[in-house]
């Protein structure tokens, strides 16, 4: 669910575009490739089935091709070509015909005609400093959780004892203007680097920020990036580009930054301090992505559940020798076990978490009530004080949700549901209480005369269905703002008489 | 209440249209006849083919991160993977060996461009090496070994197919993984292969894999018979040229829109058997009890021409019988039976 | 009335294994309830008895007395952690030890009975209210019977199923002798609603199946499939007469017992059976057991000697309706409903909708080819892979098919988890293996291997059924030895 909001918000910012900007978004076949990902289904197969016709499909062809109880999905499939301008309609014969730039690019993502530089441009030669994959995953993990820790105001203390340095002022300021984090001073965010860093503190925005999936969460940053980007002149088209090219790089490989443009170079900083990619010096001219990048387009969420969990899959992989050069194709295959999920949550509202990371304990203590911690698990309880606690700071009982069957263990995902259902309606039920109080505008009838009186009124107004509370003791109701005049028409007409 | 009722259907609501996107993998099995192919040549060469099919696979591969193809060629010298790469070459998955093969096949051919994967997605790029490795290593070792058999291993390709599909579904019990097998059938004649054919195609259908197949020359009726139980396409192509439209438009649906398109396929499957003396097609046929097999008329010596057993010869005399005009004495003989039948004796009343 | 309830329990933990007991018919079974008599300690170690001895060494434990009387084995105490500390090697162990269990089967080509007619009876008497079987013993058999239907039809096509309940005394028909599995199951949907009551009689219904069973011609086969959760039977007659009425008919039977092995079941599953009992008589020890016994019953029986004369062998007549679709609907034959689209037959032409069948007009058997063809594998079954020897060859490092990478191999003497093909001598995973021979029915390995044309010219039944046949009628009338001939099958 987290990936298809995620999905959507993308989509919504493209659609967003104009079109000159996403034309030239589409010579870029990895932006093309990202961009098909997106699309439903349907909308999908119409593309491919264009890709390779020069002719313009007529509509009556795609009617005859979709059964016509499903219409709706057709029309909504071509509404979503049309937002994102990868088809144009030939209004006078009702026919469509695929973008030719989105097609040429597309045509050559498939097969690499001409050469393109879309999908990176690895170094020709070879690092003196090289580094493996577990030591980018360990890089990925420590900017990534470094940033969450921060967020969380937990110490962050790595796996190997040493405190992580608080996150650059990029970081900061977009965590600021994401609305992520607020300054608690209430004070402007212009003041010195050392006040804002004490000075920050998590909004209920944050919160919920905490309890997507780290792929959600990276997004969640670059869509704000993007819109910072376009205030420091920086070209949205060039982000973007770089965004979905490193979607698709390899991960432990070395790329150049000649394909790269001025801007593109520049995010790359930023991207440094998210964790994203990894260079030795600002000023080196090779750059290698993280897992955190070469996961960004696969929105599949088994591919990264957690940073730090990636690193422990990688680093037990290079604990056993031989295998890792042959592993290519049984992890094609087998998930790997240290991906999966650390939850355990039981009918009686109890929860064990299988994880020593204090930030998965940190998120985990937003909305549980923690009663012991051990080497490698805790446990704990949801209750109602824990869960209104989240609740206010305004995280919702959906998140929380979606939070523990994203993370269950895979013994827990068996289940169908996956959440004990009674645990799934207290959540919600508790959040329910917290609307307790039900607001409506309308008007109150006091001081009758008689009850007989009240009566008659209280009545009719109930016979409307516009009566919202009444008091018989004190002759008092309420009626809502709707029916009021009804109302006074009756008493009005009542009088007359 | 009625409130938390209401949350808890949209989120199963929600939960269905998430589920909208399975992961599927797509198994494909390329028929490699030599023979076959040459006769092809004017209409559609391998190389083409094999581009048309490149195409096809990053396609698929396209439409969702998740999906997952699987390549394998039905040569005549036998059954094997392309893709995953067979672990007797994966010692050879460095980049040198993998470039040298792509080279030679690009040499020959002239056009390098299309097998210049530098730059390409490495997803697709890993796929596409590996295929094309593989396919160049089977074709030149098979020139070799003397093309003896006419018939490309399609029945052990569909099995590796299905047993790879097998592992992959059953280790992943918590993603569910929809899985098709798209048949690139060239050979006509597979009937020495007709039982172990049968088999795969009743083990996809129990498993509910659908069998598609797309047939450059030739026809095979249990193919079709294949793709009709399976539920999945038979399109045979008139243009062969027009592969990569044909794989494009009718081979690539994702499963999840199966149930809202049309879907352009053979409707008309022939059932018919065919005498196994004879070779004739019978509607009404005669079918041993023993061994199952199918003969146009009685034997004549009373025995079953595969399994030799010999027959009741009272039996046979009752299906040898000509129709005879009995005035009114049959109708009412055939109803007393019919009557009989299903009702049957009663159990003794105590 | 004749009770015929002589509700023996066997002490066997197998249930229904232990054909060395030397008894014959009748007098078998008093001789055993005098087995039974209260100086239970002269049973214990080392009881002088002949007979008993031989049941004795099955049931006695590890520690040489009896299973009830060893020690109590904690499920966490079999389980071994490995130096770290973790179950995982020693669950995956039992799990594969599970699935070992699966892929042991009987792989020879014996001459089967194709067609087949099966009368399944159920208990519908108050014994199933027990809840010994999870929800309790009638929802589970329902539950399995309706999932037995489907498979029972996947795996023999061109056979017939009736169904017959056992309820207060009476026999009744849930559903007729058909072969179309969706009425079956519909029948057997309805059966959910009722309440199981009183007790059951196995005359009555096996008078019933007897009679359903009448008119079934000679070459196919007559069959009694009985899930029976009571200890007792309330019969109106002598049920052994009908039990030799059976026997005449040549029907056999086959028991699944919900509760303990029961006398009279034993009779009936040894005598149809030509006197042996053994794969036709079990008793369930748990859910999965039952479903065990009830899914092995799908596979066609050998056709045994006794049964294998002449006039069984014969050429049945056939019809291969093609297929037509219509625009307008019409009346099809079967139902008298408005269908469009069906299959015709092709010697009157009167519209089916759905195969196999027989035509309701003329009465003529339509099928599909492909409904035979699904029924060769039970005729060329593929052989059992066996787990390859470390010692003794090269061990493959991926599994043949699926291109799993097998565990590596630390000592020579370890399992290897690498199970091979005769033939082709490919290795394979114990997935594969499992998924080869339950659901493929093939050996990937050979079908890999190069075609040489005239390999196998279409559907040839290979030779052994041949000499099985005459196995058949050499085989003199010695009732002890094995059921089925296992001597001169030969690939």
């Amino acid at each position: 669910m987290a990936a298809d909001d995620l999905k959507s918000s993308v989509k919504e910012y493209l659609e967003g575009l104009p079109e000159v900007i996403l034309t030239r978004l589409y010579e870029s076949p990895a932006t093309c490739l990202a961009v098909f990902r997106l699309l439903p289904a349907l909308a999908k197969m119409l593309v491919m089935s264009m890709l390779y016709r020069d002719e313009s499909v007529h509509i009556s062809e795609i009617e005859k091709f979709v059964k016509t109880k499903s219409r709706k999905l057709q029309v909504e499939a071509l509404q979503k070509l049309k937002a994102l301008h990868l088809i144009t309609e030939v209004r006078r014969d009702r026919s469509i015909r695929l973008s030719s730039t989105f097609r040429n690019s597309f045509r050559s993502a498939l097969t690499t005609g001409p050469a393109n530089q879309s999908f990176g441009v690895p170094c020709e030669t070879d690092d003196k400093h090289k580094v493996d994959i577990a030591f980018l995953d360990k890089h990925a993990s420590d900017k990534w959780e470094g940033i969450l820790h921060f967020m969380v105001g937990t110490e962050s203390t790595g796996d190997f004892g040493n405190t992580a340095p608080p996150p650059g002022e990029g970081v900061l300021s977009l965590l600021h203007h994401s609305g992520l984090m607020e300054n608690a001073m209430g004070s402007d965010m212009m003041v010195g680097r050392n006040e804002s860093v004490e000075g920050m503190r998590i909004s209920s925005g944050g919160f919920q920020f905490l309890l997507q999936s780290v792929n959600a969460q990276i997004w969640t940053l670059l869509l704000q990036y993007l819109n910072m980007a376009s205030n420091l002149q920086m070209d949205p088209v060039d982000v973007l580009n770089f965004i979905f090219m490193l979607g698709s790089l390899e991960l432990g490989k070395d790329y150049s930054l000649s394909a790269l443009s001025d801007t593109q170079i520049k995010m790359l900083e930023d991207l440094r301090d998210f964790g994203l990619v990894y260079q030795r010096k600002s000023s080196s001219r090779r750059f290698y992505p993280t897992r955190l990048a070469t996961t960004l387009t696969s929105s599949d969420a088994s591919a990264l559940r957690s940073a730090s969990s990636s690193m422990d899959a990688a680093i037990n992989e290079a604990g056993t020798p031989p295998v890792t050069t042959t592993s290519s194709s049984k992890s094609l295959i087998t998930n790997n076990p240290g991906d999966s999920g650390f939850i355990i949550l039981e009918t009686n509202f109890r929860l064990y978490a299988y994880t020593d990371s204090p930030l998965q304990i940190a998120v985990l203590n937003l909305f549980v009530h923690l009663k012991t911690r051990f080497a490698n698990m805790i446990t704990g309880q949801i209750t109602r004080d824990s869960v209104r606690r989240a609740l206010i700071n305004g995280i919702t009982a959906d998140q929380i949700l979606t939070y523990l069957s994203v993370y269950a263990h895979p013994q827990m995902k068996k289940n169908d549901p996956v959440i004990p259902p009674t645990v799934m309606d207290q959540i919600k039920l508790w959040q329910l209480e917290m609307d307790r109080i039900r607001a409506s505008d309308g008007f109150l009838y006091t001081d009758f005369s008689s009850f007989q009186e009240y009566d008659l009124v209280a009545t009719y107004a109930a016979e409307l269905g516009v009566l919202e509370w009444q008091d018989p003791k004190r002759w008092r109701f309420f009626v809502s703002r709707e029916g009021n005049a009804q109302v006074v028409d009756f008493v009005n007409r009542r009088k007359a008489k | 209440m009625n409130a938390v009722d209401d949350t808890h259907a949209s989120l199963g609501g929600s939960e269905r249209t998430g589920s909208d996107e399975h992961p599927t993998l797509l198994g494909i099995v390329l028929d490699t006849n030599p023979t076959a192919w040459a006769e092809l040549e004017n209409k559609l060469s391998l190389k083409e083919a094999v581009e048309s099919l490149l195409i096809f696979i990053n396609a698929h591969l396209s439409l969702n991160n998740a999906n997952r193809v699987a390549v394998i060629a039905a040569h005549t010298t036998g059954a094997k993977f392309l893709y995953p790469k067979p672990p007797s070459s994966s010692f050879e998955n460095g980049s040198q060996s993998g470039h040298t093969s792509l080279k030679a096949m690009s040499g020959t051919t002239g056009t390098a461009n299309i097998f210049d994967r530098q730059t390409m997605y490495r997803q697709f790029r890993e796929v596409d090496e590996a295929v094309v490795g593989e396919l160049d290593r089977l074709v030149s070792s098979a020139t070799e070994k003397s093309v003896r058999s006419t018939q490309s291993a399609v029945s052990g390709a569909l099995s590796l197919a299905l047993t790879y599909i097998n592992r992959v579904n059953s280790n992943e019990d918590e993603v569910k993984t929809h899985a098709r097998i798209l048949l690139v059938s060239v050979s006509g004649d597979l009937s020495s292969q007709y039982i172990p054919t049968m088999n795969c195609i009743f083990a996809a259908q129990k498993k509910r894999i659908p069998i598609d197949v797309c047939k450059l020359a030739g026809d095979t009726v249990f193919l079709q018979q294949a793709s009709d139980s399976t539920n999945g396409t038979y399109m045979k192509l008139d243009h062969p040229r027009g592969l990569v439209q044909y794989l494009l438009s009718a081979f690539l649906v994702d499963p999840a829109i199966l149930p809202h398109v049309n879907l352009s396929t053979q409707r008309d499957v022939d059932f018919r058997a065919a005498c196994f003396v004879t070779k004739t097609v019978v509607d009404i046929g005669c079918v041993c009890s023993v061994c199952l097999c199918i003969m146009s008329k009685v034997p004549a010596d009373g025995s079953c021409p595969m399994c030799g057993t010999v027959y009741d010869p009272q039996a046979l005399q009752k299906i040898n019988r000509k129709p005879m005009v009995i005035v009114k004495k049959k109708p009412k003989k055939k109803k007393a039976k019919l009557d009989s039948t299903p009702v049957g004796t009663p159990s003794p009343i105590p | 009335m004749d009770d015929s309830d002589d509700d023996y329990v066997e002490f066997s933990p197998g249930g229904g294994d232990d054909d060395d007991l030397d008894f014959n018919d009748n007098d078998g079974i008093s001789k055993r309830t005098r087995n039974r008599d209260p100086s239970g300690s002269t049973n214990k170690k080392g009881s002088p008895r002949k007979g008993k001895a031989v049941a004795d060494s099955k049931l006695k434990g590890t520690s040489g007395g009896y299973a009830w009387e060893d020690e109590y084995h904690r499920s966490w105490d079999v389980v071994q952690e490995d130096e770290g500390g973790s179950l995982a090697g020693a669950v995956a162990g039992l799990v594969e030890e599970s699935k070992k269990k699966r892929i042991v089967r009987d792989t020879k080509p014996l001459q089967r009975g194709i067609i087949r007619n099966l009368i399944l009876i159920l208990d519908f008497s108050s014994a199933m209210l027990e809840k010994d079987l999870r929800p309790n013993r009638y929802k589970l058999m329902i539950n399995y019977a309706i999932e037995f239907v489907g498979e029972f039809f996947d795996q023999n096509p061109i056979s017939q199923l009736g169904i017959v309940a056992m309820k207060d005394g009476l026999a009744m028909l849930v559903s007729e002798l058909d072969g179309n599995p969706t009425e079956h199951i519909h029948k057997l949907e309805l059966c959910r609603k009722q309440e199981p009551t009183g007790v059951p009689s196995l005359q009555n219904a096996l008078e019933m199946a007897r009679g359903l069973l009448y008119h079934v011609p000679a070459h196919c086969t007559k069959e009694v499939l009985l899930i029976f959760g009571a200890l007792l039977s309330s019969d109106p007659g002598d049920i052994h007469k009908t039990i030799t009425s059976l026997v005449d008919d040549k029907i056999r039977a086959k028991v699944i017992g919900l509760a303990a092995q029961v006398a009279v079941c034993k009779e009936l599953s040894t005598r149809t059976n030509y006197g042996h009992s053994e794969n036709n008589y079990g008793v369930v020890l748990n859910e999965p057991h039952f479903k065990d016994l009830l899914m092995e019953t799908t596979t066609p029986l050998a056709v045994s000697k006794m049964g294998a004369s002449v006039r069984a062998n014969m050429l049945v007549e056939m019809g291969f309706p093609s297929r037509i679709s219509e625009s307008e609907p019409t009346l099809c034959a079967c139902h008298s409903m408005l269908t469009q689209g069906g299959y015709l037959c092709p010697r009157c032409k009167s519209k089916i909708c759905s195969l196999p069948t027989i035509c309701p007009c003329c009465s003529l058997t339509l099928i599909l080819s492909t409904h035979l063809a699904r029924s060769y594998h039970h005729l060329f079954p593929l052989q059992s892979f066996i787990e390859v020897d470390a010692t003794k060859r090269a061990i493959a490092s991926h599994c043949f098919s699926c291109q799993l990478e097998l565990p590596h191999i630390t000592s020579l003497t370890s399992p290897t988890h690498r199970f091979a093909c005769v033939k082709c001598n490919n290795q394979f995973c114990i997935d594969c293996d499992v998924f080869c021979h339950e659901t493929l029915h093939n050996c990937p390995g050979c079908e890999s291997m190069a075609h040489k044309p005239k390999q196998r010219p279409v559907p040839l039944l290979p030779r052994p059924v041949q000499k099985l046949k005459l196995n058949f009628n050499s085989a003199s009338s010695s009732a002890s030895s094995t059921p089925a001939p296992e001597d001169g099958i030969s690939v």
